[in-house]
Order: structure tokens, then C-alpha cells, then sequence
């Protein structure tokens, strides 16, 4: 990592695959979008869905090719920074782009309507999302995806699911599978969310060793400095979520999505 | 008056619902606030009686312990009897002012995740300052890092913001439903002696509702001024003055914890007429004793700064005179028209009004005990001692809090059709007696100079603590028996609530 903040700035790191995964999945979505709207369905379209949609994988851009997921196998602040990124500003984007576009998802086939239906519901959703989160944050899984770049790209996928997972039931319309309803479901769901993540980040944030040991063979690290920079990390996972999760509640705590128009 | 938002009353009476039964989702807002308030309250209540334990030599906690449970019983306790009060006094004016739910919702969810950092602060992080977090002690603690000590600030900031929601949605509310903020505190009937009737006054819990929510706004902006300058300190951009930082932090912290004992008191005002049958009028004398508040609540903190040298006198003095004028009217007003209402009204004792009776009774006492303490001469001998703790435990425990009970009690059994069980009249005398005695000990502690904030008390000093524990076991019987009655018809109470506009 470049001592220089300016520096710092420039470190950026192109993946090439993902930069092609990324923009077939666009191309897939404006197509799909453009598509819609007519004759389906389901809620029309609309410019704010394309514009959310193309930010959250944007952010994808920012949280693993940019200087911060250039930096994450050096600096575990950064690396939680870039897991912040996916799942709290891709995932709740890429649902809120992509949610009323989907059609009625109660129409789809039993078998998959049966998967979808229980990995929808909130309870199912949170728990999920909270295990995925805490599991890879074991020393050990970490550790072990810190060596090796298949499962660090495992990792990042399974932080995606499972906040796509969780934040459906939130942002999707109110139509759609697994949607909650009621103001009182929705705020204490968002409060088991913000809570689970944040005690994560508390238990980091005062963790008094050293937790994720792979730091230390950073050039330039000691004992202290990584110890110091796992506070920050705590203090990532923690502070900005709570942000996020206000600005959430703001915007889905009393909302009335449209109803899905029927074809004739 | 703006029709479109001033809900049509048909008549003056009391009742929780709006004439088109409009407020039902505040109404169920209301209920959460309240019941999380006081499960709150009585999670905060187990670490009481753990402190109490302690001290009593019946059961032996670490000191470093000790020191973090007293700050967060301390914290989460004022969060929790405001959120609590907050609760009923939005149910309170719903039925005449059109409130948004989605409003509610968010200053709930922002002030929870407050609550969330507290306690992660405190039971994690180990932050063990005290709920006052007077500088510089949060942060220079050896036992926790800055980080805890930042943590503790993220919780009263996010709390803090979640109660200016509150506070500045309900005051644009009630200027909205009644044409502006001086009509709803009636300012022209205040400045005319009462001969001014032009404006429709409004009913007292509306009143009392902008009284605090421009108190609120006003707590808020100290405590960002005390925020601010921790959070820029610790990142290194500045130093703090100490008793700049103290002034501040007291400002915003005092009027909090004040502020849920009078936002409470306004549910007296809105549930008792519906027991007595009797209309509780907008007079004069309601007016002066409510408006004064918002100036002389903000006036009284620093009697908690008589010990500092360095603290100007004429502040020291202000904070007296501020101490009586703000406890003495709005006590006289309420109690003698709670009395008033009540006397030769044939009102049935059922549970809610026996709980807003023992508040009526604990706010009396303890407000006592503050305006005692809030003299200097007095406070120089008690100020460290048990009598503050008396003090405040009195007017919390058995004033602030019996009146939200009440009020639940009131609201639930309204909604849910579902009178209280007969035998359920002896729970209220559980609390009382419990928490009487409970208390009384804290004062009979102080008046002997049994120094608090002690987490190792001498022998001598623990026969308080343990005459006290037997009280405690008692108020705990009375309210766990309230709190089962509630969630016996709780169910029907929400559903209740979802009769919305028919």
C-alpha cells in the first residue's frame, strides 16, 4: 500500500472476469428491462430502477477492484470496508433495481416457487445472512480465505447471497414472496439486522488480540499497528452499518409499494 | 386552525381513538414504544437489584463489574422510561393530532440502535464511566479503551437523534393541527391573564407535548455541543475544557432524564378524565405552570455542579431558584387537579387509575427529595451520598414509571374490551409497598452519609442494602404480575388498534 494518500488513490486492481461479469449481467438487465413493463405483469419499469440496479454493481467496482479491495489482503479495515460495500449498498441496490422487474414470483413453478418461498421469509432470511456473516468471520475461515483467492471470491459471493437474501424481504415490493407487510415486522427485522452486525463489530472492535493473524505477515506490520487497525475495522463493521440501516428504514418504514399491474 | 390536520373532535372527552379512528397506526407505534420502554425498564431493573445484591454483601460482583452495570442500569434506565413516556404521549395526542406513524417508526428504530451502542459499550467494550460521562474521565478510563468511550458517545448521538425526530415531528404536528407553535402553548391566553379566548386552547397533553418536545430539541443541541467537540477531540483536532464539557453533557443529560418524568406527568392529564368522567380543563394556571418549563428546565441542571469551584456563582444560584420554580408549579397544578377530578367523581379504582394515583404519590416525594437536594447547603452535606439516588429512584420508579404503567393499563384495557382481573387490584399495592421500601432505604442510607457510587460497601453500610433486597423481591412480584395481565390481553389490544378508519 502506498504511503502516499494521493497514491493510495491510484492503487486500483482490474479483474478482468469480473469486469466481464459484471457487464454482461448489465447488458442482461437492460435488455430485460427494456422488455418490461408491457405486457407481464408485474410493475412497470422505471429509470430509477436502471440507475439502482447499475450502482450496485458499480459498487461492486468500488468495493473489490478499487483501492480498497486492492488493499484487503493487507489491511483488515479496508477488507471489512469492501464487505460493507456489498452488503449494505450492493445488495439492498441490486434488489431495489431488480425487485419489481421480476415479475409475480408466486406464479413461478412449484419446485422453485417451494426454495424460494422458504429462503424468503424473514426469519429464514435473517438467519442465513447472520451465519454466513459470522461463520466467515472465524479466524479460521478467515484466515483461510485471506490464502486462498477461490475462497475469498466464496466468501464475497456468500456475503452477496446472503444479504441479497435478507434485505428482499425489506426492499422487494410489497407483492412479492416473502415481502413484510407491516411497519412493526419491518422495523424489528431491521433491529435483528443491525444488531447482529454490530455486535460482530463490537466483539471485533474490542477484541484485545490480535484476531486475524495472516495481518501480521503484511509488509511493514507489527502487533500493534494490526491490532490498531482491527479496532478501525470493528468500528467500519459497526458505525456505517448503523448509518445504512437508518437510511433504509427511512426510506422502506411506511411505504406503500405500487400495486403490480395486471395484464388484461 | 388547519382542518386538513387537526383531527375533528366531537367532543372534549378523553378517549384514544380519533372520532374516525384514523391514529390507529400510531396508536400501535405508541404501544411499542411503551413496551419496549419498560421491558426495558425491567431488564435495567435486574441489573439494579444486581448492584443492590452486591452492595448488600449478599453477593460479590468485580468491582470493574460493578462500574459497568452502574452506567448502564444509569443510561438505559433514562433511555428507557423516555422512550416509555415518549410512547404514551404520542398515543396521548393522536386522537385530536394527526401524527405520522412513519415518523414514529424512525425516531424508534434511531433511538433503539442508540440503545444498542450503550449497551455494547458498556457490556463489550467495558465503559464504566457512569451514564453522566462526565469529562475527562470516559476518556482517560484504564480499564476501557477510547474506542468504548467513542462508542458510548455513537449511543447518546444516535439516541439523541432519534429523540429529535420525535421532538421536531410532533411539534410541526401540533403547530400544523392548531395554527402554530405560540397557539398550541398559548401565548396569547398565557400574556392576556386568560381573558384572550380567541384561540382554541388545546387540551393539556397537547400542551405538555410541545412544552417537551422544545425542551427535547433544546437537549439535543447540548448534547451535540458536548459531542462534537469529544468526537473532534479524540480524533485529535482539539481540547476540551472540562467544565465546558461537564455544563454541556448536563444540560443535554439532566434534561433528558427530567424531561421523561414530565412527558410522563402528561399521561396523567390525557387518562385520568376517562376514569373520573370529568374534563380536565386548559386553565390558566395549567398554562403558566407548563410554559414556564421549557425555560426553567433548561435552568436547573447545574445544581449538579454546586461542587465546582470554578462554576460561577451566578449560575449556582440560578440553578436553585431554577430548581424550585420548575418543580413547584407544574407539582402543584398537576396534583391539585388530578385531586380535583378525583374527589366525589365516583371513579372506579380500577388498576390503571391506582397506578396513576401512585405516581401522582412517587413524583410528590421524590420531586421533594430533588428540591431538597437542590439546596445548597443541603446539597453540600448530601450530594454523594444515597439521598440522590432516593431522590431520583423515588420519582422514576414509583412516579415516572407507575404513570406509564397506568397509562398501558389504561390503553390496553380500552382497546382490548378486556377489564382487569379482580385480584389484579393488589398488584398495584406490590409495587407501591415494594418499591416504598425499596426506596425508603436509600434514603434512610443517605440520611447516614452512606456514600453512592460505592461498588464495596463497609459492613456498616450494607444492613441498607439488605433491609432493602426483601422490598425489591415484593416489587418485583407486583410488577411482573402487571406485566403478565398485559401480555395476557395484549394480543387483543393490538388488534385493537387495526380497526383503523371505519
Amino acid at each position: 500500500m502506498s504511503s502516499d494518500p494521493a497514491g493510495f488513490v491510484w492503487e486500483w486492481e482490474v479483474a478482468t472476469p469480473l469486469v466481464v461479469a459484471l457487464v454482461m449481467v448489465e447488458v442482461a438487465y437492460v435488455i430485460a428491462w427494456i422488455g418490461k413493463g408491457r405486457d407481464d405483469g408485474s410493475a412497470r419499469r422505471s429509470w430509477g430502477h436502471l440507475v439502482l440496479f447499475t450502482l450496485g454493481l458499480l459498487s461492486v467496482v468500488i468495493a473489490l477492484m478499487s483501492p480498497i479491495g486492492a488493499n484487503d489482503e493487507r489491511l483488515l479495515s479496508m477488507h471489512m470496508l469492501a464487505h460493507d460495500i456489498l452488503i449494505w449498498i450492493t445488495a439492498p441496490l441490486l434488489i431495489a433495481g431488480v425487485g419489481a422487474l421480476l415479475g409475480d414470483m408466486h406464479r413461478l413453478p412449484r419446485p422453485l416457487r417451494g426454495a424460494l418461498v422458504f429462503l424468503t421469509r424473514p426469519m429464514v432470511a435473517l438467519l442465513v445472512s447472520t451465519v454466513l456473516l459470522w461463520v466467515w468471520h472465524i479466524p479460521a475461515a478467515y484466515g483461510r480465505a485471506l490464502e486462498n483467492h477461490h475462497l475469498h471470491h466464496l466468501e464475497h459471493l456468500c456475503f452477496l447471497a446472503g444479504y441479497l437474501l435478507y434485505w428482499w424481504p425489506l426492499i422487494a415490493p410489497s407483492w412479492q414472496l416473502g415481502a413484510l407487510h407491516t411497519d412493526a415486522g419491518r422495523v424489528i427485522y431491521l433491529l435483528a439486522g443491525m444488531t447482529q452486525s454490530a455486535l460482530l463489530g463490537a466483539l471485533i472492535t474490542f477484541h484485545g488480540t490480535v484476531l486475524y493473524r495472516g495481518y501480521l505477515e503484511a509488509p511493514g506490520a507489527s502487533a500493534a499497528s494490526v491490532l490498531a487497525d482491527q479496532r478501525l475495522a470493528g468500528m467500519v463493521m459497526w458505525i456505517p452499518g448503523m448509518v445504512v440501516f437508518v437510511v433504509v428504514a427511512a426510506v422502506v418504514v411506511g411505504r406503500r409499494a405500487p400495486e403490480p399491474v395486471r395484464s388484461s | 386552525m388547519s382542518s386538513a390536520t387537526l383531527i375533528p373532535a366531537t367532543s372534549r372527552a378523553t378517549t384514544l381513538f380519533a372520532p374516525d379512528r384514523s391514529n390507529g397506526a400510531v396508536l400501535r407505534v405508541s404501544l411499542v414504544y411503551i413496551l419496549a420502554g419498560l421491558g426495558s425498564f425491567l431488564l435495567m431493573g435486574l441489573l439494579g437489584l444486581t448492584m443492590r445484591l452486591d452492595q448488600s454483601g449478599m453477593a460479590v460482583i468485580s468491582p470493574v463489574w460493578f462500574y459497568r452495570i452502574m452506567t448502564l442500569h444509569g443510561a438505559g434506565m433514562v433511555a428507557s422510561i423516555l422512550l416509555a413516556s415518549y410512547g404514551g404521549l404520542a398515543a396521548a395526542i393522536s386522537s385530536t393530532t394527526r401524527l405520522s406513524a412513519r415518523a414514529l417508526w424512525l425516531a424508534f428504530f434511531v433511538y433503539m440502535g442508540g440503545m444498542m451502542f450503550t449497551i455494547m459499550a458498556t457490556l463489550i467494550g467495558g465503559f464504566a464511566a457512569g451514564w453522566t460521562v462526565l469529562y475527562p474521565l470516559p476518556m482517560h478510563g484504564l480499564i476501557w479503551t477510547a474506542d468504548a468511550a467513542l462508542a458510548m458517545y455513537a449511543g447518546y448521538f444516535f439516541a439523541a437523534m432519534g429523540m429529535l425526530i420525535y421532538s421536531v415531528h410532533l411539534l410541526y404536528a401540533l403547530a400544523k393541527a392548531h395554527g402554530g407553535v405560540g397557539k398550541v402553548l398559548a401565548l396569547r391566553y398565557l400574556f392576556s391573564f386568560g381573558r384572550d379566548k380567541r384561540d382554541p386552547l388545546p387540551r393539556p397533553a397537547e400542551l405538555i407535548a410541545a412544552v417537551i418536545s422544545i425542551d427535547t430539541i433544546a437537549a439535543v443541541a447540548a448534547g451535540t455541543l458536548y459531542l462534537v467537540p469529544m468526537f473532534a477531540h479524540a480524533a485529535g483536532l482539539m481540547s476540551v475544557d472540562a467544565l465546558y464539557a461537564k455544563n454541556t453533557v448536563l444540560l443535554f443529560g439532566h434534561t433528558m432524564a427530567n424531561l421523561s418524568i414530565y412527558v410522563s406527568a402528561a399521561l396523567v392529564y390525557a387518562a385520568l378524565p376517562a376514569f373520573t368522567g370529568r374534563e380536565w380543563r386548559t386553565t390558566w394556571a395549567v398554562v403558566v405552570a407548563w410554559d414556564l418549563i421549557i425555560i426553567l428546565m433548561l435552568a436547573n441542571y447545574s445544581h449538579h455542579l454546586y461542587a465546582d469551584f470554578a462554576q460561577p456563582a451566578e449560575l449556582q444560584l440560578l440553578a436553585e431558584i431554577g430548581s424550585y420554580a420548575v418543580a413547584l408549579p407544574s407539582f402543584i397544578v398537576t396534583i391539585v387537579g388530578a385531586l380535583t377530578i378525583i374527589y366525589r367523581s365516583g371513579m372506579r379504582w380500577t388498576v390503571a387509575p391506582m397506578l396513576l394515583a401512585l405516581g401522582i404519590w412517587g413524583w410528590v416525594f421524590g420531586g421533594l427529595g430533588a428540591v431538597l437536594d437542590a439546596t445548597i447547603p443541603v446539597n453540600q452535606v448530601m450530594h454523594n451520598t444515597m439521598w440522590v439516588p432516593a431522590h431520583f429512584h423515588t420519582y422514576y420508579l414509583l412516579g415516572a414509571v407507575a404513570f406509564v404503567w397506568g397509562y398501558l393499563f389504561y390503553m390496553v384495557a380500552e382497546l382490548s374490551g378486556r377489564r382487569d382481573p379482580g385480584p389484579l387490584r393488589l398488584a398495584p399495592w406490590l409495587y407501591g409497598i415494594g418499591g416504598a421500601g425499596f426506596i425508603f432505604m436509600f434514603f434512610v442510607a443517605g440520611a447516614n452519609s452512606v456514600p453512592r457510587r460505592y461498588a464495596v460497601h463497609l459492613p456498616q453500610w450494607q444492613v441498607y442494602a439488605r433491609i432493602a433486597v426483601p422490598f425489591v423481591i415484593v416489587l418485583s412480584i407486583g410488577l411482573g404480575w402487571l406485566g403478565l395481565s398485559i401480555l395476557a390481553r395484549l394480543r387483543q389490544a393490538w388488534q385493537g388498534t387495526e380497526a383503523d378508519a371505519g
